[in-house]
């Protein structure tokens, strides 16, 4: 089936008839947010379900809807034209709607087909004649909405339902069922003639006996291999999802080891750049940086008090230095009364005097002076003048000399204010000097560290705003993220467990198999003595080989089958990542015939495959199925994407589109790729020069301009070929 | 043996007028709580009562302004804590003492105070007589400070609730920078000491401080 014109008439947006014509390759629909991509996809969707009606007024174009008046009708029609076999078929599923006092009836509903011959066509049945062309089964391997659906064996009867379909092994299950009610039958025939020889009776009872009890453990076994194959798929699930996330993860943590050591710096600055100045001004003194003058008073005033004390005490000591000296003088004066030096000429001293006296003679003028004259008396009277004038002096400087022996000062308060004096200068004066500078130096440090403290906090809001995209982009908590990392190692470690148990469980099914056939052979080889055991045993050998013989074929033939689809989907795998790492494709199928995909390296699982990989894998598969299902070109039938690229990069898109571009496929792929914001319109515009390497058709669809952003009625898709 | 001047003086209480007790002396510091007052007191922006007398005294000093008490006793009243206690009882987190501050006050309130130095060596004048005038001068100087900071929250309630407020009245005793005009001297609110770039402070009379330095050499 290759469809080549799809029709859209009054579908939700596509207003009118909307025509497009396909190629038997690769169709794409290009159009931005809310411009009718998925509506498209679903106009397909409604055409291929061919279960239910479906004639709700919600798919109805609602621009036609008000358009109509009271009474006026329209249909809504999707319709397909596609060759099939010996000639163009049409299918068109259509309904009426009429619009009655404000209300929209709907009725009528059609599902028509039309077989072309040559000009002439007829009428059939829609359903038929697309169940007949398109088999219902294949359609779930057909239409895609989004990178999510991919995965078609997420769905456990998918790889079953796909054998059943495309594989001989349905015949071989008639003859395999057969062959195991023949074999069953002989073999209980058989059973049943050896226990009537008695010589068997006994070893024929005890290899049932066996034979029941490894039965037993094998299916036992089994359930138990089911069990786990289940647990092991339940945690591989989380882990993949977890996978899925794993670059999410690694982002969240990258920002959150960032926001931690920010948070750390952070603190650290805020501690430095939080000072009390109050603390400072005592603690430190930053009070006295204003004291220096006062200092300096201070210590001027100590000094000058402390040169007076010293200047007058001083001119004290002086003072009694002189009175000393005068002492001295009138002690030496004293000393010489007798033979001390003489007076002057003219100034008789008290020797002379004596002399004088004594002789009754003047010596000066060598007058005679008896007893009681005048002139003895002025003699006497004098001498005794001078010694009464002597000791007079003496006595007074003594007494001065007396005096001065006491200190001038009592106290010394100065010597203590000098030692303060001397404590608070050198060292501790160039500090209080200093302090300004300390002071504006821990200012600028303080308002340096705010700066720092400003941009950390913005570096801060970057890393929260990172993490806040990142968190919305991924559509994950931030509690989640943070459980993820806890939960990662837990998963792996019970899906390892699991897997261990697996593997133990499919040995010993294998050994205990193994020992049932070995019982079973022991069975055969006891030899009945019977005719008719002898009988039996031949049939049942027959019977057992042919049943083990179809065994074997169905086995074989479905692994031929997964062979080929996992040799087709490595072929699409690696032409779909040209040129970047792919890995191989594995379906895993498992006892019951489920099915599971995954990528190894080197026979190991990759556990952690990207977006843009995974999808490549599910979509080689997608191919792979289509490839190996259809027989003949004209079998084969379209695969629908919406939206499949959304975790590809740019480069990956490009040569994605090239790649499914050259395949032998028919694809239509609705998708907002290839377009981009032009800054001066800000509208979206298509990147013409990617689109000239394609060889597909291509459609831009897009909302017809003047809508009123409130009003779905004033919606409608315009839908232009531009390639 | 008879005391120093310094320890005379550092057993004395200094006294203040009672009417700057609520407004600022129990509404900055923990003075009348008790020492293991509760959270309530870390609002306080000093610790113990005297940090807001040391305040106000420097204030005073620096202005050179001093306001003799009443003279009505009554109306007057001390820390209970004697001078050479001050700064050395600071158990605040964080806080450290800082003792060695008695010294600088007894040596601004010498430097500050007319002494009779010759009188007192002699014997003439009594050591207490210094002492009280010591204390006389102290008290002015705070008494200025205090009302000082009292037209300050009349001006502007939570004025001294900024973490630079002291700090800015402080440098703005310092000696102007002339060449820039820049001055530190207070508004009604205090700026943003930090905004107004800390290189003013160093700045500010370098000649003036290197004299300074030169002749606190010399003594």
């Amino acid at each position: 089936m290759i469809i080549k014109k799809i029709t859209i008439n009054n579908f939700r947006s596509y207003y009118g008839y909307n025509e497009f014509e396909l190629k038997d390759g690769l169709t794409l629909i290009i159009g931005d947010n809310g411009d009718g991509k998925t509506t498209f996809f679903e106009a397909l969707e409604w055409l291929f379900n061919t279960s239910t009606e479906n004639i709700k007024a919600t798919n109805i174009s609602a621009k036609r809807k008000k358009e109509l008046g009271d009474g006026d009708s329209d249909k809504v029609v999707v319709s397909i034209v596609f060759q099939h076999e010996d000639g163009d078929k049409i299918v068109e599923k259509s309904f009426e709607f009429t619009k009655h006092s404000d209300n929209i009836i709907t009725s009528n509903f059609s599902f028509k087909g039309y077989e072309c011959h040559g000009a002439e066509r007829s009428l059939t049945d829609g359903k038929n004649l697309l169940d007949r062309c398109f088999d219902y089964d294949m359609r779930r391997y057909c239409l895609f909405k989004g990178e999510n659906e991919l995965n078609v064996f997420e769905n456990d009867t998918a790889l079953k339902a796909l054998v059943a379909k495309f594989s001989d092994i349905r015949e071989f299950d008639k003859y395999v069922d057969l062959a195991s009610k023949m074999e069953e039958k002989s073999d209980r025939n058989y059973k049943r003639e050896l226990k009537r020889d008695s010589k068997n009776e006994k070893e024929a009872d005890e290899l049932d006996k066996d034979i029941e009890n490894l039965e037993d453990k094998i299916i036992n076994a089994q359930k138990d291999l089911k069990k786990q194959q289940e647990v092991s798929d339940e945690f591989n699930v989380r882990i993949e999802d977890l996978a899925n996330s794993e670059e999410i993860r690694a982002k969240y943590k990258q920002l959150q080891s960032r926001l931690t050591t920010l948070m750390e710096k952070r603190t650290h600055v805020a501690n430095l750049s939080e000072i009390n100045y109050n603390y400072k001004l005592l603690d430190d003194l930053w009070i006295l940086c204003d004291f220096p003058q006062t200092l300096k008073s201070f210590q001027m005033k100590v000094s000058g008090a402390n040169r007076q004390r010293r200047r007058m005490n001083d001119a004290y000591i002086e003072k009694r230095g002189r009175l000393e000296g005068q002492q001295d003088a009138l002690k030496e004066i004293t000393k010489n009364q007798q033979g001390g030096p003489e007076l002057d000429w003219d100034i008789p001293g008290p020797q002379v005097l004596e002399e004088m006296i004594q002789d009754h003679r003047c010596k000066i003028c060598g007058h005679v002076a008896p007893e009681g004259s005048t002139e003895l008396e002025f003699m006497k009277q004098r001498l005794a003048n001078y010694y009464k004038h002597i000791e007079e002096k003496t006595r007074k400087i003594n007494e001065k000399v007396e005096e001065t022996e006491k200190p001038l000062f009592s106290f010394n308060y100065l010597n203590e204010l000098r030692t303060i004096s001397t404590s608070l200068s050198g060292e501790r004066q160039r500090e209080i000097i200093q302090l300004r500078n300390v002071i504006a130096d821990r200012i600028k440090f303080v308002v340096d560290r705010k700066e720092e403290l400003k941009k950390i906090d913005e570096q801060i809001e970057e890393l929260e705003n990172d993490k806040k995209n990142l968190l919305i982009q991924s559509n994950l908590s931030e509690g989640i993220i943070e459980k993820d990392i806890k939960d990662w190692r837990g998963y792996y470690n019970q899906k390892q467990r699991a897997d261990d148990d697996i593997y133990r469980l499919k040995s010993e099914i294998e050994r205990n198999k193994e020992k049932l056939d070995e019982k079973e052979q022991e069975y055969s080889n006891l030899k009945p003595n019977t005719g008719m055991g002898k009988v039996y045993e031949k049939v049942h050998r027959v019977f057992f080989c042919v049943k083990k013989a179809f065994e074997r074929a169905r086995k074989d033939n479905l692994r031929h089958f997964i062979d080929k689809l996992t040799d087709h989907a490595n072929n699409y795998l690696k032409r779909l990542n040209t040129g970047d790492f792919h890995g191989e494709v594995c379906i895993d199928v498992r006892e019951d015939d489920r099915a599971r995909i995954y990528l190894v390296s080197n026979g190991e699982r990759i556990m952690n495959s990207n977006g843009a990989l995974k999808t490549t894998m599910y979509m080689s598969i997608l191919f792979a199925i289509s490839d190996i299902t259809t027989q003949k070109r004209e079998d084969d039938y379209p695969l629908i994407f919406d939206a499949p690229t959304s975790s590809f990069g740019e480069i990956k898109e490009d040569l994605f589109y090239n790649i499914i571009d050259s395949i032998n496929k028919q694809c239509i792929i609705v998708t907002k790729d290839l377009l981009y914001r032009d800054p001066e319109t800000n509208t979206s515009k298509i990147q013409e020069q990617k689109l000239s390497n394609l060889k597909s058709f291509v459609y831009r669809i897009q909302k017809e301009e003047g809508f009123d952003s409130n009003d779905l009625s004033t919606i409608s898709t315009h839908v232009e070929r531009i390639k | 043996m008879k005391d120093s001047l310094f320890v005379l003086w550092g057993k004395r209480n200094p006294e203040y007028e009672i009417q700057f007790d609520e407004p600022l002396i129990k509404q900055f510091s923990d003075y009348g709580k008790g020492s293991n007052s509760g959270s309530a007191d870390r609002a306080k922006i000093l610790g113990a009562g005297y940090e807001v007398y040391i305040m106000a005294f420097f204030i005073g000093l620096y202005a050179d302004k001093k306001i003799p008490l009443t003279d009505d006793h009554s109306k007057r009243k001390d820390l209970g804590h004697p001078l050479m206690y001050w700064g050395n009882q600071e158990n605040r987190k964080n806080r450290k003492s800082y003792n060695e501050i008695i010294g600088y006050i007894f040596a601004a309130l010498v430097a500050k105070t007319d002494i009779d130095f010759i009188g007192l060596e002699k014997g003439k004048i009594s050591a207490r007589s210094i002492i009280d005038q010591l204390i006389d001068t102290m008290e002015e100087y705070a008494n200025y400070g205090f009302s000082f900071m009292l037209e300050k929250i009349d001006e502007n309630p939570n004025y001294f609730f900024n973490n630079e407020a002291f700090l800015k009245i402080f440098i703005s005793f310092l000696p102007k920078d002339h060449e820039e005009g820049k001055t530190w001297h207070s508004d009604d609110e205090p700026d943003n000491l930090e905004g107004d770039s800390a290189k003013d402070i160093s700045n500010k009379d370098s000649e003036a401080t290197s004299k300074t330095e030169e002749e606190a050499d010399e003594l």
